[in-house]
């Protein structure tokens, strides 16, 4: 490590401990935006020393004149880059949850409510890997997708580290960035096993159910609404009362609902191969079409399907462990 | 790179080649055709490139044309060493560059290459256009490299060059300052290529027949004069240039004390003339002066033994400098034998009849005075003619073929054939050659080149140097008159050095004015100038000039600040209603009724009216007026505006005291 690329570290680290993580939007202010010369800034820099030697050599008035010109633009430039980023909103939506061992991408939402157009605003997660390539524009009132890749990490629930919105325009001379610190969390699900055994029967569960209840009328307990419940299991009366929706769910017989249990894997010691196992039941019944609850040591999600229940049962592994993940 | 993907889109290419040929087309007529042709061929077929996606050429292909491109400048200048050499290689180069051009890096190259091709325009010519070409040039290349920034998509061109230009604009303040009080020092840093001074026109360091005739022809400006006062007469308008000590039998040379500064006084009479002088280059290392200057001189400058004003290096800028002279003076009364016996020395076989001549007049009469007479008396009554096409003397007896033979001649004829004479008869004497003569042209004097002309010095004893023009003896009007009034209608006499002279010469006059005033405060400021704006700002001295530079730049750096994030303001900070709210707001803060986040307008007013219901009905109005304006109607009705604004600069709410609390207590204590 350079120097250079030394100081910046500490430099960067002296900043970043002054933050305190911020729910998004985050709107870059002025204390919060940094600006220094690019590699080409110094290059220019040392070109219009050549040109000022020359001007001096000849006492050449239009050299010179051209020389102050351009000095003049490249100390403008630093302004014009500077508040191409301030104000700038930013927001972190939604982070789609990936696998342990696949990539995240953290899409990066950049909004302003002023009136000129920003241009190529660059998103990463340090400013060393912006690639000019990606950049962005932002027209006023309007919101421009960017984004970074996290890489493949370990099941868990992460909070989004600390990353670089950035500008260099219009010359290329300065890079004003800043560093957001969002609270913003992301959940990375186990990577199922590749190896998966038949699903145990769990005793016990068939049994205590009623025998006399049978048909699709079978109620059994009542749950939130979640997007993609059929109308007609939305429990209207209640929603009348409480003013929520409320979804009547119904055991069926026929169907096998079945339990991916945590204390079925008891012959497997490591907690993470078992989290792993129970990863690739729950895609294979969703798969399936089968209902399917989930047991975990202190969590119990009854059996249902579905893209929402799905993903319950897949934060519920993410979680599994972390202090979030108990409660 | 071969095959990676480019940068930039193709018009984008397109346009990054037109800038080229923008900034390299002036150059092309001083390149030699084949650097023309191959770097114009090259664009071409970047932009078919750029059309047609092909790959870029490898590396060994590229390095082979850039080798070759090489020993092409080489072979054509002998060197890379010089102007001309130079900005052949910066223009090939830049032609080779655009077959690698793809990355960012090599747009960026090639951009920072053409701004400083830019740069190089200036040193063949600063003619007031070539401002011109800087500004669009510079707002060419800045456009493109706006471009570069901002790959992705298109950018409005018209938006791209709005930006551009008021890049520049805001950079304009800047450059004036950083012009007139970036500390400029005199003369180079180090050597001035042998082909800077090509090109430029004026008086040689030699003087052969027919030189100065050649110069007679051409009306270019050699330099301005300003004078303080009164113009001496023209007759007495000798400008002095360089002095030549040393015959070869065929042309004047400068002797060996070109370089050694003069030791002797020189004694004047009469008062002084003082004026300014604005010099066009003229690639010799001296500087022109009326006959003598006196007081002090330019700072770069020095007086020689032989009285020429020389300078420490070649004039190849224009300069400007003040200076005061003395048109009666005496001078080297007291000359070592040795030094004028040097002022008498004649190759021995050369000129036969010329010194044959010039002895017989000395055994008639040995006083100088009497044979300088004779000498100009026979100019003056032999069929001698002044002419601007003397006839070519190509006898190895030069002198003796146009005394005796041709008798047509320039001044350089009858200067050279006079001293000659005046040294085959034993009296020192040297040719000098300058200008003579000037033409008024407002309140300054134009000294152009067919104003050129050689005379004479001859050393008499207890008078020192004196000055004899032969010419004069031979054609006085030209002295009185100058060259349009000394010769017939037939002669090549240029243009605007006629008499008279119809509208053409009126407006030429008026532009050379324009072109003085750029010259003077533009091109020729320099050092002394610089001093002495800051001496008339009262603040001399570099540390005065440093403090001055920091504090301006700073001053409008902060100036572009404040218009940048003006720019930039939310589109609610530039409403107005909103900005007097605000205003409002504040007062509310400060007298500890700050709003909630959640409270609107109405919401703030019912509880300031429960909490400090002496300001209620103030409170209140201004919320109503507030709400009328911002919800009301899109427009904004200036009257209610103006009257929200009167109320809220008049409402005053008294402060609460910490020991206050405003629920409990809601009047005081």
């Amino acid at each position: 490590m350079s120097l250079r690329q030394r100081l910046n570290q500490r430099f960067e680290n002296w900043v970043v401990s002054r933050h305190t993580p911020q729910p998004p939007p985050i709107t870059i202010r002025r204390g919060r935006c940094y600006i220094l010369p690019t590699r080409p800034g110094y290059v220019f820099a040392l070109m219009l020393l050549a040109m000022l030697l020359g001007a001096m050599n000849y006492s050449n008035s239009l050299a010179f004149a051209l020389t102050f010109l351009l000095a003049g633009m490249a100390m403008v430039t630093m302004h014009h880059t500077n508040a191409n980023l301030l104000k700038l909103r930013v927001h972190i939506a939604h982070i789609p949850s990936v696998h342990a061992g696949d990539p995240v991408w953290v899409p990066v939402q950049l909004s302003h409510a002023t009136a000129k157009t920003r241009y190529s605003l660059l998103c990463g997660l340090s400013r060393g890997g912006l690639s000019p390539d990606s950049a962005v524009d932002c027209a006023p009132d309007e919101s421009a997708t960017t984004g970074f890749e996290i890489a493949a990490q370990a099941r868990g629930v992460y909070r989004v580290p600390r990353f670089t919105v950035a500008t260099e325009f219009p010359l290329g001379l300065f890079q004003a960035w800043s560093w957001i610190t969002a609270n913003s969390e992301y959940l990375v699900y186990p990577k199922p096993a590749a190896q998966t055994r038949p699903i145990p029967p769990v005793f016990g569960e068939h049994g205590k159910r009623s025998g006399a209840q049978s048909g699709r009328d079978d109620f059994s307990h009542l749950r939130d609404y979640q997007h993609g419940d059929a109308l007609r299991t939305i429990h209207w009366k209640r929603y009348g009362h409480t003013g929520r929706l409320t979804v009547k769910t119904f055991a069926d017989p026929m169907d096998e609902s079945l339990w991916l249990d945590w204390s079925s894997l008891s012959d497997m010691r490591d907690a993470e191969t078992r989290l792993s196992q129970l990863c690739r039941w729950v895609l294979d019944a969703e798969n399936g079409h089968q209902a399917y609850g989930l047991r975990l040591p202190g969590v119990e999600l009854p059996p249902s399907r579905g893209a929402a229940h799905r993903q319950q049962c897949l934060e519920q592994l993410a979680r599994f462990g972390s202090a979030e993940g108990r409660t | 790179m071969s095959g990676a993907r480019d940068h930039m889109s193709a018009p984008k290419v397109y346009r990054v080649l037109l800038v080229l040929l923008l900034i390299a087309g002036p150059h092309m007529l001083r390149l030699p055709l084949w650097a023309s042709a191959l770097v114009i061929a090259m664009g071409i077929w970047r932009a078919l490139a750029a059309q047609r996606t092909w790959p870029m050429p490898g590396a060994l292909l590229r390095n082979l044309l850039a080798g070759l491109a090489l020993t092409g400048v080489w072979m054509q200048y002998q060197t890379l060493n010089g102007h001309h050499a130079g900005v052949a290689l910066l223009v090939v180069m830049l032609g080779m560059k655009l077959t690698e051009m793809s990355t960012r890096r090599d747009y960026l190259v090639v951009i920072y290459l053409s701004y400083f091709l830019l740069i190089t325009h200036f040193l063949f010519s600063q003619e007031m256009v070539m401002l011109l070409l800087m500004f669009a040039g510079a707002l060419a290349i800045t456009s493109v490299l706006i471009e570069v920034n901002h790959p992705q998509g298109s950018m409005p061109i018209r938006r791209n060059l709005r930006l551009a230009a008021s890049l520049m604009l805001q950079a304009a303040p800047l450059m004036l300052i950083f012009f007139l009080l970036f500390p400029r020092i005199p003369g180079p840093l180090w050597g001035i290529p042998s082909d800077a001074s090509a090109g430029l026109t004026g008086l040689s360091d030699s003087m052969e027949p027919g030189m100065i005739s050649e110069l007679g022809r051409s009306d270019e400006v050699a330099f301005r004069v300003r004078f303080d006062d009164q113009a001496p007469a023209r007759r007495e308008l000798y400008w002095r240039g360089p002095v030549f000590e040393y015959f070869n039998g065929r042309s004047w040379l400068p002797g060996p004390w070109d370089e050694q500064h003069l030791t002797s006084d020189i004694e004047f009479s009469g008062p002084p003339v003082t004026y300014e002088m604005q010099l066009e280059a003229h690639g010799k290392r001296w500087l022109l002066a009326l006959d003598l200057p006196r007081g002090p001189l330019p700072e770069s400058a020095m007086l020689s033994r032989n009285l020429v004003l020389r300078h420490k290096w070649d004039v190849i800028d224009k300069k400007l400098y003040r200076l005061a002279s003395g048109t009666r003076y005496r001078v080297d009364n007291n000359a070592s034998p040795r030094y004028l016996g040097h002022q008498r020395a004649l190759p021995t076989a050369s000129n036969p009849q010329t010194r044959e001549l010039a002895l017989s007049w000395k055994a008639r009469n040995d006083d100088p005075a009497a044979i300088i007479d004779t000498a100009l008396k026979h100019f003056a009554e032999q069929p001698f003619h002044y002419t601007l096409r003397p006839p070519l003397l190509n006898n190895q007896h030069s002198i003796d073929q146009f005394l005796f033979d041709s008798r047509r001649g320039f001044c350089e004829h009858y200067a050279s054939a006079f001293t000659f004479m005046m040294r085959a008869a034993g009296i020192p004497a040297r040719v000098v050659t300058g200008y003579q003569g000037a033409e008024r042209n407002g309140d300054y004097y134009i000294v152009r080149q067919s104003d050129a002309h050689a005379w004479s010095e001859v050393w008499l004893q207890d008078q020192g140097w004196v000055r004899i023009d032969p010419t004069a003896a031979v054609s006085p009007e030209r002295v009185e008159l100058g060259l349009g009034g000394a010769l017939p209608a037939g002669e090549p006499v240029p243009g605007l050095a006629r008499l008279g002279g119809g509208t053409l010469v009126q407006l030429q006059l008026r532009w050379d004015q324009v072109n003085a005033a750029w010259n003077r405060w533009v091109l020729a400021y320099g050092p002394e100038l610089q001093q002495s704006l800051m001496a008339a700002l009262g603040m001399p001295g570099l540390r005065a000039l440093l403090i001055t530079l920091t504090v301006l730049t700073i001053c409008s750096l902060l100036a572009v600040n404040l218009l940048v994030n003006r720019a930039q303001r939310n589109t609610l900070q530039r409403d107005p209603v909103y900005q007097v709210w605000q205003r409002f707001v504040a007062k509310l803060k400060r007298a500890g009724l700050a709003p909630l986040p959640t409270e609107g307008p109405m919401d703030l007013s019912r509880r300031v009216a429960a909490q400090r219901p002496a300001l209620a009905s103030e409170v209140e109005r201004i919320c109503q007026l507030y709400v009328r304006l911002r919800y009301a109607s899109r427009s904004i009705d200036p009257s209610l505006l103006k009257s929200l604004r009167q109320r809220v600069r008049k409402f005053r709410p008294p402060r609460l005291r910490f020991s206050e609390s405003p629920t409990s207590h809601p009047a005081g204590r």
